[in-house]
């Protein structure tokens, strides 16, 4: 045994250096993060809220069902306590608490549909956008149930004989409609972004006078973009920040 | 041994019986394909036409994977022409009707692909194609 303690450290380091450059090391390098700026005020006239989730439920061929436990919502309005409910508390005005505001998708950083799904039909895209594929969706429903947000709805039955339909019996859009048994949710319009679009209810909103800004989207990765400039100036909250799922859709409030 | 003529009695019948679908197709032609709808526009198809009807179900698929997958929506042909990857929007601008093309060789083969139940014919079911 001639090992001293000088040659022991040496290795030691040496070894611990080497297992250290093996180890798989995480950056980020995607330079997209799409993401979603809500500007509560303006949503409070329900015109605005309204242009919002009928250009959703046109652009998206959604299906207007009565029954509450069988609708299917991508875009749509609750009270701020139940948006926020670690943002309220029991002094809070009754107006306060029941302020209409917009929901949808969080996108989120860490999704927990995407850990929970076993077909992989809901992921991450690496510009951020927490994607869909029908094809692949067995309705298992593990996603529905690991959103803390409830932003997924399940298709119960057939949705294309609910979908409002014009005087020809034609539907609104191209988008394909869903089959019964698939879940499904708010998509960021990706159909659009792929043409270089604004998504639908961002459009609509800003059509609606005095709706301009109302919602904001675009790549927070960015630090010239819209959203960015929004996120540095105003004080924006996200919803239910503790379950660390780091939502991607900010409200001024 | 007695059972010996019943046995083969049995067994002819048996025989018979199995071997129907081939003897009693024997002699007539075979069904003539189907008569699909020729595109309106449009010369010629994303790919060989030929390569097309025996290929297009892995072309959609291919389409279906890099378009939700991967967000790109260029399709660069053999010929290396560009088109849109999409169902109602590329294949159903010249094949216009669903139901006198995909339909009658679906038909005729006897697959049931379920593309229809999401996907738009825009020709007929959509407000603004």
């Amino acid at each position: 045994m001639n090992e001293n303690r000088r040659s022991f450290l040496k290795k030691a380091a040496g070894a611990a250096l080497g297992i250290g450059c093996g180890l798989p090391i995480r950056v980020d390098a995607s330079t997209t993060q799409l993401a979603m700026v809500v500007n509560k005020k303006k949503c409070l006239r329900q015109e605005v809220r309204q242009a919002c989730t009928q250009a959703c439920r046109r652009a998206h061929n959604l299906p207007d069902l009565s029954d509450s436990a069988h609708e299917v919502k991508w875009i749509w309005t609750e009270e701020y306590q139940n948006v926020f409910p670690d943002q309220t508390h029991s002094h809070d005005a009754q107006a306060t608490k029941e302020e209409p505001v917009l929901v949808m998708c969080n996108h989120c950083t860490n999704p927990p549909c995407v850990k929970v799904c076993p077909t992989q039909a809901t992921w991450r895209r690496e510009d951020g956008l927490v994607m869909m594929d029908m094809h692949r969706c067995i309705g298992c429903r593990y996603c529905m149930v690991a959103c803390p947000y409830g932003s997924r709805s399940f298709n119960w039955q057939d949705p294309r004989p609910h979908i409002p339909k014009d005087e020809n019996g034609r539907l609104p859009s191209d988008y394909p409609t869903r089959d019964k048994g698939v879940v499904e949710k708010c998509n960021f319009c990706a159909e659009r972004l792929r043409d270089g679009l604004q998504p639908a209810c961002v459009e609509a909103a800003n059509k609606v006078p005095g709706g301009e800004g109302a919602l904001t989207f675009g790549n927070l990765a960015d630090p010239n973009s819209e959203v960015s400039r929004i996120l540095k100036k105003e004080h924006t909250i996200i919803r239910r920040p503790s379950l660390g799922a780091g939502p991607n859709v900010y409200y001024i409030v | 041994m007695n059972d010996r003529i019943k046995i083969a009695v049995g067994l002819a019948i048996f025989v018979v019986l199995v071997t129907f679908p081939i003897w009693s197709a024997f002699g007539s032609a075979p069904p003539a394909p189907p008569d699909l709808a020729k595109p309106v526009k449009g010369s010629q198809c994303v790919e060989e036409a030929e390569w097309m009807s025996a290929n297009h179900q892995q072309l959609l698929n291919q389409w279906r994977d890099t378009v939700i997958r991967e967000g790109k929506k260029e399709y660069t042909s053999t010929d290396g022409a560009q088109y849109e990857m999409s169902l109602s929007k590329t294949c159903m601008s010249c094949h216009e009707n669903q139901q006198t093309f995909c339909d009658r060789c679906h038909d005729y083969t006897d697959v049931h692909p379920t593309c229809w139940k999401c996907h738009l014919d825009p020709s007929r079911e959509v407000t603004e194609p």
